[in-house]
């Protein structure tokens, strides 16, 4: 009996996983809290304008790195065209503030202790990072990081902005 | 049956010593299957705790290679994960 | 080292399956720091009758360990270490009173000297498949050790993470006054191992491990020091020149709240001489305020007796004997301490282990035949800089 309980739930944690977001789809709507500031925050707030949703947490070591340089990232395109939305997945949110007081970022940070937006995302690894257009659509996506990687983000958000929004 | 019984009551030491041993056998096996088995993927996100630094395998390498050599110097037989490193005097 | 079709086959499966996702952010080897340690180690007085020079040994260490990323995604880690040790030790057992042994120890050793160095190149620290290659020297006054190894881990999916690798070890000894003690003036040593290991993720707070390892040594495994009490005449320690050895080890790691970790390791060894043995340690990581933390541990093992091993052997003994207790059957337990302090990048540890050694501890008892064995105390304390 507990075996078939067993093998019923192994196999919808298979299943489970296999929902993840890939480039092309549209990338799910979420609203959470930010670290700085009590007003949630919505996905769809930035219907029009070209988002790095960044899923990040404070003891991922490649994050020590990537936060900080999204500084950079952010600085290089107008606020009113690229937007970054960096979900921290801490389950303890003292640990996420402390990380944030020692690598401040000059975007909006989210809270997700309980990893709901990541599950909606489908995330394989951390960190992971998704670009998404205009009109809504998960273009690329990238796990892990280094920090070359920022000039292949770079190239991507250029890309993105000069579309026009309809074209999608 | 029932000569098997009458030879556990010849000699009780060794059946219970195999009946023992069977039921260590089934308590490990029914442990792998929890871990196993019946195991829940962890996300990428929920490995916090797992990432921790007094998680890992040897928190401390050098105090782990001083404790290694202090046994290895002592004791007849050594090995542990991983590649070995070099040999010396005191075995 | 190119991996077979059937390995490739796997490899490519596995990423397939996990993406780039790393299975554990084990990121020990991408940090960098610089850590430096002292040990002393004091040996008890003998626990059975013995004879001669009764200084005890004592060992002192010191560690150096660099480890910095290098270059792209790859970590150098630099161990250096120098001992000094001085003091008498077991030469050889003769019958007392009633045919119990008696330890005769060698006149107290003047001060020697090892020194010693690993360089470990990693690729791909933290991320998926890393790969570490490694490269060992330690030399002593009549004893050189050069050894190599390489190591490998790879997930085989999000939660299971295979891990293999071997190393190959050659050993040289020159003996010191060979000539006056008639010892043997120089001899070889090799030793190739081999290891795979599997670890698993089991839930959100605890990891377990399972691997196996095993050695194989040729040449001279002797201990051209040490001497055998054969019906009234001394010979050399002589032991065969072939040595298999298998362990098996399971590790587990459970993070018990946000404050403390449990550690369990168990290790079952056999090999070829006929010995196996038992171990099991225990280690609690108590994270207290201020950066403080306290780790208690316990250790236990047991060994048999090797097959040519005895005391003292009678007149057609042989062709392999050695009376050193490290071949006899006993038993240690040991607790040991360590406190550390993290203040800003630097971090202090001190600590101590007690090692107690007696035939009494032995899995299935103790006999006549068992040996004087040795029980010590260490002391250590140390200095670490983080970087980052």
């Amino acid at each position: 009996m507990s075996l078939r309980i067993a093998l019923a739930a192994a196999l919808l944690a298979a299943a489970g996983a296999a929902s993840a977001v890939e480039p092309g789809a549209t990338a799910p709507d979420f609203s959470l809290t930010p670290f700085a500031g009590t007003h949630s925050v919505s996905l769809a707030d930035y219907r029009g304008k070209v988002v790095l949703v960044d899923f990040w947490a404070s003891w991922c070591s490649p994050c020590r790195q990537s936060l900080p340089l999204y500084n950079g990232l952010q600085a290089d395109f107008p606020v009113s065209e690229f937007a970054i939305l960096a979900v921290g997945l801490d389950e303890n949110s003292d640990d996420a503030r402390a990380f944030l007081r020692e690598h401040p970022v000059k975007y909006t940070a989210l809270q997700d202790p309980r990893g709901d937006v990541a599950q909606a995302f489908g995330l394989k690894g951390m960190p992971s990072s998704y670009l998404i257009d205009r009109a809504g659509i998960v273009r690329y996506r990238h796990i892990g990081f280094e920090p070359e990687d920022i000039n292949a983000l770079k190239r991507e958000i250029t890309a993105l902005i000069a579309k026009p929004a309809a074209a999608h | 049956m029932r000569s098997n019984a009458k030879s556990r009551r010849s000699s009780p030491s060794q059946p219970l010593r195999t009946k023992r041993a069977l039921r260590w056998l089934l308590a490990l096996i029914a442990l792998v299957c929890l871990g196993g088995c019946a195991m829940q993927a962890v996300q990428p996100w929920q490995r916090g705790r797992l990432a921790r630094w007094d998680m890992r395998w040897d928190p401390d390498p050098l105090q782990a290679a001083m404790n290694q050599h202090a046994y290895f110097s002592k004791e007849g037989t050594s090995g542990e994960i991983g590649a070995a490193g070099g040999g010396c005097g005191c075995n | 080292m190119r991996p077979s079709p059937s390995l490739s086959l796997l490899i490519a499966a596995s990423a397939a399956l996990t993406g780039t996702n790393a299975v554990r952010a084990d990121e020990t080897a991408s940090e960098q720091y610089v850590g430096y340690r002292f040990n002393i180690y004091g040996e008890d007085a003998l626990s059975a009758p013995s004879l001669g020079d009764p200084r005890r040994y004592e060992v002192y260490s010191q560690q150096f360990l660099l480890n910095s990323p290098v270059g792209d995604r790859n970590t150098l880690s630099v161990n250096a270490t120098h001992e000094v040790m001085s003091g008498s030790s077991p030469w050889y057992v003769i019958p007392g009173p009633d045919n119990r042994p008696i330890q005769v120890l060698s006149g107290a050793t003047i001060r020697d000297h090892r020194s010693a160095a690993t360089v470990a190149l990693t690729h791909d620290a933290g991320g998926n498949d890393t790969r570490t290659f490694s490269a060992s020297y330690s030399q002593e006054r009549d004893y050189h050790s050069t050894a190599l190894g390489a190591e490998r881990t790879l997930p085989l999916s999000s939660a299971l993470t295979l891990g293999f690798g071997g190393s190959f070890s050659h050993d040289r000894i020159e003996p010191f006054a060979a000539v006056l003690y008639d010892r043997i003036q120089r001899a070889e040593k090799n030793t190739a191992s081999a290891f795979a290991s599997l670890s698993l993720v089991l839930d959100r707070v605890s990891v377990a491990e399972s691997g196996v390892q095993i050695d194989y040594q040729s040449g001279y495994l002797s201990d051209p020091y040490k001497l055998v009490f054969v019906d009234g005449t001394l010979d050399p320690d002589t032991r065969p020149h072939r040595r298999g050895e298998i362990a098996w080890l399971v590790r587990y790691r459970r993070a018990v709240n946000d404050s403390a970790a449990l550690h369990l390791d168990t290790r079952l060894a056999a090999n070829s001489w006929g010995q196996h043995s038992l171990t099991l340690e225990a280690s609690w990581y108590q994270n207290l305020r201020d950066g403080w933390q306290l780790v208690p541990g316990v250790r236990y093992y047991s060994q048999s007796r090797a097959r040519f091993y005895a005391p003292f052997f009678a007149a057609g003994s042989g062709p392999d004997f050695s009376s050193d207790y490290r071949l006899g059957a006993f038993g240690a337990a040991a607790v040991n301490l360590n406190l550390r302090k993290r203040i800003g990048h630097w971090e202090l540890s001190a600590g101590a282990e007690r090692y107690h050694a007696s035939t009494g501890y032995t899995i299935g008892g103790a006999s006549a035949a068992d040996p004087a064995v040795v029980s010590y105390t260490r002391v250590f304390a140390g200095l670490d800089y983080h970087f980052d």
